[in-house]
């Protein structure tokens, strides 16, 4: 890719970093909460 | 966030939505929306906009792009299927502004005695894509779907 | 939402085996013959912006749905459905600027099309905003859905734009069966990739579905304990 490179490479980065990151931020998010969760039924079981 | 804050944040992005939703419905009815004039229009409206800034676009017409030597000076007609206008501009052009392609040019209409001069160059780009192969044909359907726009 | 965690999985692996194909498609495609290798941009964008308005559509309907039937699962999709629209909505606006600097000559044009794709920008952040903004969750769902269906109306206006009025940005390349704008090898890449967009979002929808189900879970039950103070 001589032509525009930069521009392409960029486009790709972006999509890759915001959609990778998002997605990686809402499973985080998501195990702790699922963990939590989890503790505070064993608490109220216990 | 505090109370007090949250009626603000809340006030403000409504007032901040609700007004983008008016504005473009509103404009929707207006014409307002049209991006550019063709060469048939300006001339045809010509005395109305006399000093005002307007875009122009159509198709650079084969054959009549004249670089200066030396400066960045640029000559050219832009054509619709009826009318073609002569238009200066000095600087650079974008990458997709070639003879028979799509233009839009900016400036202050005056008349149209003298030739029209551009102040911004922008490229205007069929909705056609070819691979570089089977370009013979695509430039002959490319240029056809653009006059097709420019009705 | 056990549903939703049962398809998560399968679903992200099929997102992934599709999304590399598209990519190595869109790596191995030729360039076009106007705009050489920015075309590949495209790739990116045209996919995006079919997933802005698609994730809208969506908001729309389980918006309707949500003041019809009042179930709460209803409200979580059209919360996730609005993240992740903002998302697809973003990098159409930003990737369509990228190739319009080399290729217009202009990052941005105040032409129709942009114009109202923005303001689909601007009602997805506010309706993240609406929601954050009320305190009583019932209003906020509530409210958001109304926003939501009234902001449809921008779905029809980004839609037909280009054909409606005369803008820069340039018309669709598909309508129907009559026209095909994209020629050859340039068109497999595009279709691959549309189709891993739509699993992509599928799957953004589900991840976000259950994260924002599971931190309503979990915000009613510390307000349960705050209530009734510590054990």
């Amino acid at each position: 890719m001589s032509e525009y490179g930069e521009y392409v490479w960029g486009v790709y980065l972006l999509a890759g970093v915001l959609l990778g990151g998002l997605a990686l931020m809402w499973w985080k998010s998501l195990r702790r909460l699922q963990q939590r969760l989890q503790a505070a039924k064993e608490r109220h079981s216990a | 966030m505090n109370s007090k804050n949250r009626r603000l944040f809340l006030i403000g992005s409504v007032v901040v939505v609700g007004g983008a939703l008016l504005t473009l419905v509103f404009t929707s009815f207006t014409g307002a929306l049209v991006y550019f004039y063709t060469p048939t229009e300006i001339k045809a409206k010509s005395s109305e906009l006399t000093g005002h800034k307007v875009r122009i676009g159509g198709l650079v017409q084969e054959g009549s792009l004249v670089r200066e030597t030396g400066n960045l000076k640029i000559r050219f007609l832009v054509a619709d299927n009826v009318e073609r206008l002569p238009v200066q501009y000095e600087g650079m052009t974008p990458d997709l502004f070639r003879e028979g392609q799509g233009v839009i040019v900016e400036g202050t209409w005056r008349g149209g005695a003298e030739p029209f001069q551009a102040v911004t160059i922008l490229a205007k780009h069929s909705e056609d894509y070819v691979p570089v192969k089977m370009s013979e044909e695509g430039i002959a359907k490319a240029r056809e779907s653009m006059l097709k726009t420019l009705q | 939402m056990k549903f939703l965690a049962k398809i998560q999985w399968p679903l992200g692996l099929l997102t992934v085996l599709v999304l590399g194909a598209g990519l190595w498609l869109v790596i191995h495609a030729p360039a076009d013959y106007q705009q050489g290798d920015a075309v590949r941009i495209l790739y990116v964008h045209v996919p995006a912006a079919k997933m802005s308005l698609l994730s809208y559509l969506f908001l729309t309907v389980v918006s309707g749905l949500f003041l019809w039937r009042r179930t709460e699962t209803l409200d979580i999709l059209a919360e996730a459905s609005v993240a992740v629209g903002a998302a697809f909505t973003f990098i159409t606006l930003a990737s369509g600027s990228i190739w319009g600097k080399p290729m217009w000559g202009a990052w941005w044009a105040w032409d129709a099309r942009l114009t109202s794709m923005l303001v689909l920008l601007i009602l997805f952040m506010g309706l993240m905003a609406l929601r954050n903004a009320l305190d009583n969750p019932v209003k906020a769902a509530r409210a958001t859905a109304v926003l939501a269906i009234i902001g449809a109306v921008d779905l029809p206006i980004i839609h037909f734009s280009v054909v409606w009025w005369r803008t820069l940005h340039q018309p669709p390349s598909f309508a129907g069966a009559s026209k095909q704008a994209i020629t050859g090898d340039l068109l497999p890449p595009l279709l691959v990739m549309s189709v891993a967009f739509v699993l992509l979002g599928a799957y953004l929808l589900v991840l976000k579905s259950r994260e924002v189900s599971a931190r309503r879970q979990w915000e009613a039950l510390e307000t349960e304990r705050l209530e009734h103070g510590h054990e």
